[in-house]
């Protein structure tokens, strides 16, 4: 069956087949993607958009998904992908330069204080420092320090060298560090996470 | 003292070669403010695998097992058109301002450091800020050929 799956035609005998095993994948993924959909986004609705438009492209472009390799990954490559083309064609990302140490997000929101922060009412800080990020930074601690993916699978969804994931990766952090600093603490003191 | 930088955050991830890993290693050993980093860097990962993301709305899966494939999109088209043109315009300024700097000046970073201020507060500011980026990032920020 999977050997199959490499070299279907893109109409005919091999079209039933081809769906049928795209709806597997889909259903066994559909969560990690939306996953990284939602930490990309920041919004559930448009988290949505996003995996159903790359499932779209995927199930367009399935017949070049080569069986072995992992769907996963493909997918979240092709994902990450209209991510970037929505981002360029929306214009309305707001990013603190990674420079702005400051620690001003903290100031000025309530969850400043990591005495409330059960582990469900941390996803909205750790979410809002996330959307702080230029993208491409928030894509790289994403898939590394939220999806656990390795710095080479990283970089074959963000199509860049696995060293360009690390150094994207260490100014991320460096910088969430800062915003988040509050809660960073509280870890570091046993009181969290 | 050279700070060996975001080789500390492959150090957390147990990622460097076994040469580097001693080499961060054997600098921690002398480093107070590297060692705060690490510390920090661990607090955050877990922090991080910490934050619970919100269920998906469970109508997704069945909407994306209806899926249709996409019909190929139309190559010059509407906003990413014009963000190709945008972006051209903006590397034509960029190059334009460079090139007036006399050869090996330190002043192209500078220029580009402006470049990318002036884009933030464009609607294109994405491109100015991966110029900025790749001025003072070792690897390139732009995609792999
Ligand atoms: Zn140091």
């Amino acid at each position: 069956m999977e050997a199959e799956a490499g070299s279907l035609p893109s109409q005919g005998a091999g079209t039933q087949d081809a769906r049928a095993e795209f709806g597997r994948l889909v259903e066994a993924y559909w969560r990690s993607a939306y996953r990284f959909a939602y930490r990309l986004t920041g919004n559930p609705e448009e988290a949505a958009d996003l995996v159903q438009e790359a499932a779209e492209e995927a199930l367009r472009a399935f017949s070049r998904f080569r069986p072995g390799t992992r769907f996963d990954r493909w997918w979240l490559r092709i994902l990450y992908n209209s991510f970037v083309d929505r981002t360029r064609r929306q214009r309305r990302q707001s990013h603190l330069p990674l420079d702005d140490l400051s620690g001003k997000l903290l100031a000025t929101e309530s969850w400043a204080d990591p005495e409330a922060a059960l582990e469900e009412q941390l996803d909205g800080p750790v979410q809002r420092a996330l959307n702080a990020l230029p993208p491409e930074f928030r894509a790289a601690v994403i898939l590394v320090d939220l999806e656990g993916l390795s710095y080479e699978d990283a970089a074959r969804v963000l199509r860049c060298p696995p060293g360009t994931v690390r150094s994207r990766l260490h100014r991320g952090r460096l910088a969430l560090r800062e915003w988040l600093r509050a809660y960073v603490d509280a870890v570091r003191r046993g009181e969290l996470g | 003292m050279r700070h060996p930088q975001d080789l500390l955050s492959g150090y957390v991830d147990g990622a460097l070669s076994a040469h580097e890993a001693a080499e961060v290693a054997a600098h921690l050993a002398e480093c107070p403010a590297c060692r705060e980093t690490v510390s920090d860097l661990r607090a955050l990962r877990r922090l991080l695998a910490a934050a619970k993301p919100p269920d998906p709305d469970p109508q997704l899966l069945p909407r994306l097992l209806r899926t249709d494939p996409r019909p190929p999109r139309p190559l010059l088209h509407g906003g990413r058109w014009l963000a190709v043109a945008g972006a051209t315009a903006l590397l034509a300024v960029a190059s334009a301002r460079v090139s007036h700097l006399p050869p090996g000046s330190g002043g192209a970073v500078r220029e580009l450091r402006e470049h990318a201020r002036l884009a933030t507060h464009t609607p294109l500011r994405d491109v100015g800020l991966a110029s900025f980026l790749s001025a003072f990032l070792p690897d390139p920020v732009e995609d792999n050929p």
